[in-house]
């Protein structure tokens, strides 16, 4: 009998040898997707998702921040820029547009804003994981400073979100009734400060 | 505070299958959340200690008589996998090293034991929590004869049940720890008894010592040596008969019936083996078809097989099989158990196609 094992989003070896199957393997495949390039050590054969090109990462960008314009003619560069200069990643065009478009800014500024905090550590298009892993640490880094300055509340929730279960935080966990928080009030994370 | 982070795509926003709203963030964003919060350990424990509140009023405290409570269940399934996050977080290496406490380790040892209450238990994520919480304790100085790690024990001990035989020798060990310490607690609650007739022996005292005591009997049965396993099984029976009848603690007898079932079916006594496995079915049945209901079921079944008579024990274990894939799910280990049986039933009749 021929299957098809898939394991998906795996972090570590360790979280999934147990499953793996070292028996009745012929004419079957495990498949495994993980953001840890490491764990192609543990595969026969292993291929790397491509991100999307640039032009398409450039019209994703701009679909974040102009969803319901069209975009000026002074962004369409800085589009392409910035895909370029996250290799057309899709988690970090989501991030950029977010944070342009909640800032009610422009890609110009944000280009502007990137190159002058981090022009020294980038050279062109990211080629390994580690570069990709690195800028989208800057990415986030941009954003984070950002809101640690303007929302610090929501900075802090989103810290506490860090030690969560990614795939499903209820809203509920986060309603909460601290003791000993400074208002002496009931904490309500949800509420908009 | 969140439309905020919505806004920013630092998190989305949903709706989970039972339409209660959700967010979920990126495990990128997530590392550099932490790795930045390691730069600033002061920060990173009034993060943990906050999380630590959060999730221990999220999720459920376990029974102190260690009883299953299927009313949590719901609850305890959106809670774990947050407890699971924090503990992995907790043990991770770190230049700074978070703060534990007898808090923290209960709140791991209570995620833990919810990982094997449930009738698809998750075993290696209950081993790290309770190996968590022991690691905790030790650090903590806790007192190494404390009820925590006689609860430990003991659920870690079922635990490692689940994974067989190599594992064996450390439940044993595990059980002989957890009784000792229940023991030692015990005789310390009777003697002031006796010194002092106002101060009454805690039942749940009691009520743990005796369950150590049927753990340690199920080890036994492991080991073929069913007589020492009677010779348990017939000392918690005694104690039984003081606290009430079938009625009043249906819970102890029908284990006690299931117990000593599979004691005499050892002895080869297969009419009285099917007459107590039967019997501790129809008590189990009172609360309903559960998840040990069926579990007691399968045992019965394997009586009946052992007594000769297959048709029987077949049609036992077909009824047992989709029951477990209702209740359990088609990937629940004790489901793929009842699918191997059935198999090997099958097998046992000569039926080989079906048994494939």
């Amino acid at each position: 009998m021929r299957w098809l094992l898939i394991f998906d989003n795996v972090e570590d070896w360790d979280s999934v040898k147990l499953y793996v199957p070292s028996v009745s393997r012929s004419n079957s495949v495990i498949l495994m997707t993980s953001q840890v390039e490491d764990l192609k050590h543990w595969t026969t054969f292993h291929h790397q998702m491509k991100s999307l090109e640039i032009g398409v990462g450039a019209d994703l960008l701009l679909k974040f921040v102009y969803s319901d314009t069209e975009p000026p003619e002074s962004e369409l560069e800085p589009a392409r820029y910035l895909s370029e200069l996250f290799g057309g990643l899709p988690l970090a065009m989501a991030h950029i547009g977010g944070f342009v478009s909640q800032k009610q800014g422009s890609l110009s500024k944000y280009r502007d804003q990137a190159d002058r905090n981090f022009a020294s550590s980038w050279r062109g298009k990211p080629s390994t994981v580690q570069e990709y892993e690195r800028r989208l640490e800057n990415v986030f880094d941009i954003a984070l400073t950002e809101l640690s300055n303007s929302r610090p509340k929501a900075r802090q929730l989103i810290d506490v979100m860090a030690f969560l279960n990614p795939d499903s935080i209820p809203e509920a966990l986060l309603i909460t009734n601290l003791e000993g928080s400074s208002s002496g009030h009931p904490h309500t994370y949800t509420e908009d400060e | 505070m969140t439309p905020d982070l919505v806004k920013r795509s630092l998190v989305h926003r949903e709706r989970d299958s039972n339409g209660d709203p959700v967010f979920t963030i990126h495990r990128a964003l997530q590392h550099t959340l932490l790795v930045k919060l390691d730069e600033d350990p002061t920060r990173r424990v009034e993060i943990f200690n906050q999380v630590h509140t959060i999730v221990r009023q999220f999720l459920p405290e376990t029974s102190p008589t260690q009883t299953p409570d299927e009313k949590l269940w719901p609850q305890l399934e959106k809670a774990v996998p947050h407890a699971l996050r924090l503990c992995r977080i907790y043990m991770s290496p770190s230049q700074n090293r978070l703060p534990g406490s007898i808090q923290l380790a209960r709140l791991f040892y209570d995620a833990g034991f919810h990982t094997w209450e449930q009738w698809n238990p998750t075993t290696k994520d209950g081993i790290i929590f309770l190996e968590t919480a022991e690691t905790i304790l030790r650090d903590s100085n806790y007192d190494i004869e404390g009820k925590l790690y006689a609860d430990i024990h003991s659920i870690m001990s079922m635990l490692l049940d689940q994974i067989g035989i190599s594992q064996r020798t450390a439940v044993v060990t595990r059980r002989t720890k957890a009784t000792a310490i229940r023991k030692k607690v015990l005789d310390l609650e009777i003697e002031k008894h006796r010194l002092d007739p106002a101060a009454l022996v805690d039942p749940v005292t009691e009520l743990l010592y005796y369950n150590a005591v049927n753990d340690e009997g199920r080890s036994c049965l492991q080991s073929n040596l069913f007589e020492e396993a009677g010779k348990a099984f017939e000392l918690c029976y005694g104690k039984y008969r003081e606290w009430g009848d079938e009625e009043t603690i249906p819970f102890e007898y029908a284990k006690y019936y299931h117990n000593m079932s599979y004691v005499h079916m050892y002895q080869g006594n297969y009419a009285e083996a099917l007459r107590l496995a039967t019997l501790g079915v129809k008590i189990t049945e009172r609360k309903g078809r559960s998840g040990r209901y069926w579990w007691f079921k399968y045992d019965l079944a394997c009586i009946e097989l052992q007594s000769g008579n297959l048709p029987l024990a077949l049609a036992s274990h077909l009824e047992i099989l989709e029951a477990r894939e209702k209740i359990c799910g088609p990937a629940s280990e004790m489901t793929i158990e009842s699918d191997y049986t059935v198999g090997a039933m099958y097998h046992h009749l000569g039926k080989l196609e079906l048994a494939e």
